[in-house]
């Protein structure tokens, strides 16, 4: 059997060179006359992956939701809750959030937790009233967090990030902590703000059609083997996320520290923000989500 | 086969848009069938609205504004006036001019349109030589994705990692004797045939010190562009994208001081922009799923570990290596060509001990010219918009002399490795 | 008519950009106010405005053509050539018409939005795409069967 598998990273991004290639081979291993070749977004942009692979041209689609939370934004609201994958599987919300994404022609097949989460990147060490006056660059997630901490966020494309920090357009950046290594924002930036917040859900989706035609027990086994490798997936994170931190100081990053009120400031704000976010689309889906999450206690 | 029959349908006079699409949803259809029809449409959403390409609508503006406002006459005569003395001096104004604004921009399309619009015309009316001319456009417009700012620096510089600060202060050297190369060259044209370069039509033979001093106080709003651009750029205030936006405005500022600034103008201006640029843009839209489709076969990346899997001798090796992106960059998008042969070629470049910095700057070189090459090359496309009178024959005649121009200096680059790592060093 | 109307907006949106993009710097510089709809407008009208252009441009006989066969045939081959050229190239805009028509009812069912800081209906932009191709499908077509039979715009009208 070949599952053609298709990424929203290329090969760049430890996030696939380590964690889906940790994925696809561990899946491969166990599950037998199993082939999963990846693409990445040479063949599908990040942001148009979604339908494609709803359509069958991939059988497999690795992202996070906020790549299609145009289409479905419950992926995404994933990213801001409390708790871990079990504490999630015991409210329901993965029974949920698969059955919302089968209407859609998906199947959830996995979901590997980066632990890590977002940073703010800065030109200038934290003085006292947070973010104040200073201008961010980050995607409409990240607005509400930033605006909580007195920051203006700035829309830019991800290609301008690095001349807008080099110039001083910017005076910080939002982004997931993985990543910064790959796109070098330490020649341009000296301060990483910490505490960091939220964490990065990113997600294993099965055309729905491929799933259909498998035969039960193959099935069987990759849903196994999948859901085993669930918690080396966010091991191997750990590790990812040390070793860039350790490569952002070693190029002379410092952290710097929001006070309490801050933090928790921001962590609100990024979980109101993601949220009401994912609600424009799929406000239903979303209430529901919200809904379950709150019985179990694990929303901000 | 598909690059045969895109040959092929382009030689009948098909415009070149169509026989992409043609060639596209054959493709689409034969391999993928509906499934590929979402990919098809969002090809071309994806491609248009893309924020890197809005500098190509920009620049285009920014050189009918400047045309159409007799400020690029005003800058013909100053430099008559101020280098009367020089053969062949409209030809260097080309290359640095082509050279500033490559600093501006890191698309070669937009400055190669925008001079295309500007310059060309002037030169061709003054008896210069029209194919040395356009082919000097092309060349200096192709500098500047080696010159900061610029987007395929970053690419590279991500997707390869290596230090994206080096790679740009590595492309200082190089970019400076490109541009000797192809002064080199005018030169030794014009002294061939002299015809190339028309003596003084004015025939400005003696200038007295006042009229030096007027020439130079009329070139001052034609660096209010420059300023406003590269100043905006440098001080942080704009992005590299917006800052196109700025020059326009800009170019505006620069024709209301020649008083030549009015609606009408105006008016004309965007009109005549906006044609240039849909018509480079709806190429750039129906060509880019033939790249997705190249990467969806897998046949470049089998392509790619096949010519780099074989033993050979180093040099051949990173002969082929160049070889490889030059060819299919004719005919691929630049990105999504990194995308695929970057990391293919990662481990290869370690193994080899090439310097990485060096490497990089041959390879950013070379996809470069691939835009510069016939019969595919985006930037003679966004040229041939610009120039009524002349045939896209005409802009391949233009092209390949400084083709080969770029081809020696990416050989000397290759035996002189110290011409490019050189700067870096001393980071 | 419509094509020339739809031309002038696509003009009209090229202004918008620059304007749009000023604002931007101006508000982000001198007030740290930056926009949340700039970045993403600007890239909507762009793809607005290459085609909204195009019907007209094809019109007009403006897009890039290599016209090394027919340069080299008699005239009345080359002419012909080259209405051939017009009638695939008209048979092309149509098919993929077609395939955009139904990626426009798709994204209109799923009441899809647009990736951006503020969001609009994709199916917007898909049918602008397809209002482009359509139109110069049409266009193709006259210029195939053009009874004037001296006009063939060659490239060297471009405007
Ligand atoms: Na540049
Ligand atoms: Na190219």
């Amino acid at each position: 059997e070949t599952l053609r598998v298709l990424t929203s990273w290329d090969q760049s991004f430890p996030t696939v060179s380590q964690v889906l290639t940790a994925f696809t081979d561990h899946l491969e291993e166990n599950v037998e006359d199993l082939d999963m070749p990846v693409s990445g977004p040479e063949t599908i942009p990040p942001f148009e992956q979604f339908d494609p692979v709803s359509r069958g041209l991939f059988d497999v689609l690795f992202t996070i939701g906020s790549y299609h939370y145009n289409s479905l934004g419950i992926g995404m609201a994933l990213d801001t809750l409390k708790g871990d994958l079990d504490d999630w599987r015991e409210a329901g919300i993965l029974d949920y959030v698969d059955q919302e994404y089968q209407k859609r022609g998906m199947k959830l097949l996995a979901i590997l937790v980066d632990p890590g989460g977002y940073q703010v990147v800065l030109k200038e060490p934290l003085t006292g009233d947070a973010l104040a006056g200073r201008k961010i660059r980050g995607t409409p997630s990240y607005h509400a967090a930033l605006n909580n901490l007195g920051a203006s966020p700035v829309v830019l494309p991800g290609s301008e990030i690095y001349p807008a920090l080099e110039r001083g357009t910017v005076d910080g950046a939002a982004w997931p902590i993985i990543g910064t290594v790959a796109f070098r924002w330490y020649e341009v930036a000296d301060y990483i703000m910490r505490p960091s917040f939220g964490q990065s859900t990113y997600l294993v989706l099965v055309n729905l059609d491929t799933w259909n035609g498998l035969d039960e027990e193959t099935r069987q086994q990759i849903e196994t083997a999948a859901h085993d490798f669930e918690p080396t997936a966010s091991d191997i994170f750990r590790g990812i996320v040390d070793g860039e931190v350790e490569t952002l100081k070693e190029n002379g990053m410092q952290e710097t520290e929001l006070t309490e009120d801050q933090a928790a400031a921001l962590q609100q704000g990024w979980f109101v923000g993601q949220m009401d976010l994912a609600a424009t689309v799929s406000p239903d889906e979303v209430a529901r989500l919200r809904e379950l999450a709150e019985e179990a206690g694990l929303t901000y | 086969m598909g690059v045969g029959l895109l040959l092929m349908l382009m030689a009948t006079g098909m415009p070149v848009f169509a026989a992409f699409l043609l060639i596209n949803l054959i493709a689409v259809g034969l391999f993928i069938g509906p499934a590929g029809y979402s990919m098809f449409t969002n090809s071309l959403f994806e491609t248009t609205t893309s924020q890197s390409l809005v500098t190509i609508p920009l620049f285009i503006l920014m050189g009918e504004i400047l045309f159409r406002s007799n400020a690029v006459e005003v800058l013909f005569r100053s430099i008559d006036t101020l280098v009367w003395r020089v053969r062949g001096r409209q030809y260097v104004l080309a290359v640095v001019l082509a050279t500033v604004f490559s600093t501006l921009s890191g698309a070669a399309m937009g400055v190669a349109a925008m001079l295309g619009r500007s310059l060309l015309p002037g030169m061709i009316d003054r008896g210069y030589d029209p194919r040395l001319s356009a082919g000097t456009i092309l060349a200096g417009a192709s500098l500047a994705p080696l010159i900061p700012p610029s987007v395929l620096v970053i690419i590279i510089g991500t997707l390869a990692g290596v230090s994206i600060a080096g790679l740009l202060v590595a492309g200082i050297i190089p970019g400076l004797m490109f541009a000797a190369l192809f002064l080199g060259y005018i030169f030794f044209r014009i002294w061939r045939n002299p015809e190339m370069a028309p003596k003084n039509s004015d025939a400005v033979q003696q200038v007295s010190p006042g009229a030096a001093l007027r020439a130079v106080l009329s070139l001052i709003p034609f660096t209010i562009i420059i300023a406003m651009v590269m100043g905006l750029i440098l001080a942080g205030i704009a992005t590299p994208t917006e800052s196109a936006a700025m020059g326009v405005i800009g170019s505006l500022a620069t024709a209301a001081i020649y008083r030549s600034l009015n609606l009408r103008m105006v008016m004309q201006s965007l009109a005549a922009a906006m044609k240039v640029s849909a018509m480079i843009l709806i190429i750039m839209a129906s060509s880019k799923l033939f790249s997705q489709l190249l990467a969806f076969s897998g046949g470049a990346s089998a392509l790619t570990e096949w010519v780099v899997g074989a033993e050979m001798p180093t040099w051949v090796l990173l002969s082929l290596m160049m070889l490889l992106p030059f060819v299919l960059c004719m005919f691929v998008d630049q990105i999504a060509l990194m995308l695929i042969v970057i990391p293919i070629y990662l481990p290869i470049v370690a193994a080899n001990g090439f310097d990485p910095i060096w490497f990089w700057l041959l390879f950013l070189v070379n996809i470069t010219v691939g835009g510069l090459t016939p019969p595919f090359g985006y930037v003679l496309f966004a040229l041939k918009s610009t120039w009524r009178e002349g045939r896209l024959n005409d802009v391949y005649a233009a092209a390949w002399p400084f083709v080969m121009l770029f081809i020696l200096g990416i050989v000397i680059l290759a035996l002189v490795p110290g011409l490019a790592t050189y700067l870096p060093s001393l980071l | 008519m419509l094509s020339k109307a739809a031309f002038v907006l696509a003009s009209a949106a090229l202004a918008v950009i620059v304007a749009s993009f000023a604002y931007e710097v101006v508000m982000r510089y001198f007030f740290n106010a930056p926009t949340r709809w700039a970045s993403d407008l600007v890239s909507f009208l762009l793809l607005s405005a290459v085609f909204l252009a195009a019907p007209w441009l094809t019109r007009e006989g403006g897009h890039v053509s290599i016209t090394l066969l027919p340069d080299l045939l008699p005239e009345a081959w080359s002419r012909r050539i080259v209405a051939a050229g017009f009638l695939a190239a008209a048979a092309v805009c149509l098919w993929a018409g077609w395939i955009v028509a139904g990626e426009v009812r798709i994204l209109y069912a799923r009441g899809t939005m647009t990736l951006s800081a503020v969001p609009a209906p994709k199916w917007w932009f898909t049918a602008l795409i397809l209002f482009g191709f359509v139109n110069s499908a049409l266009y193709f077509l006259r210029l195939a069967f053009g009874t004037q039979g001296e006009r063939i715009p060659s490239e060297a009208r471009n405007a």
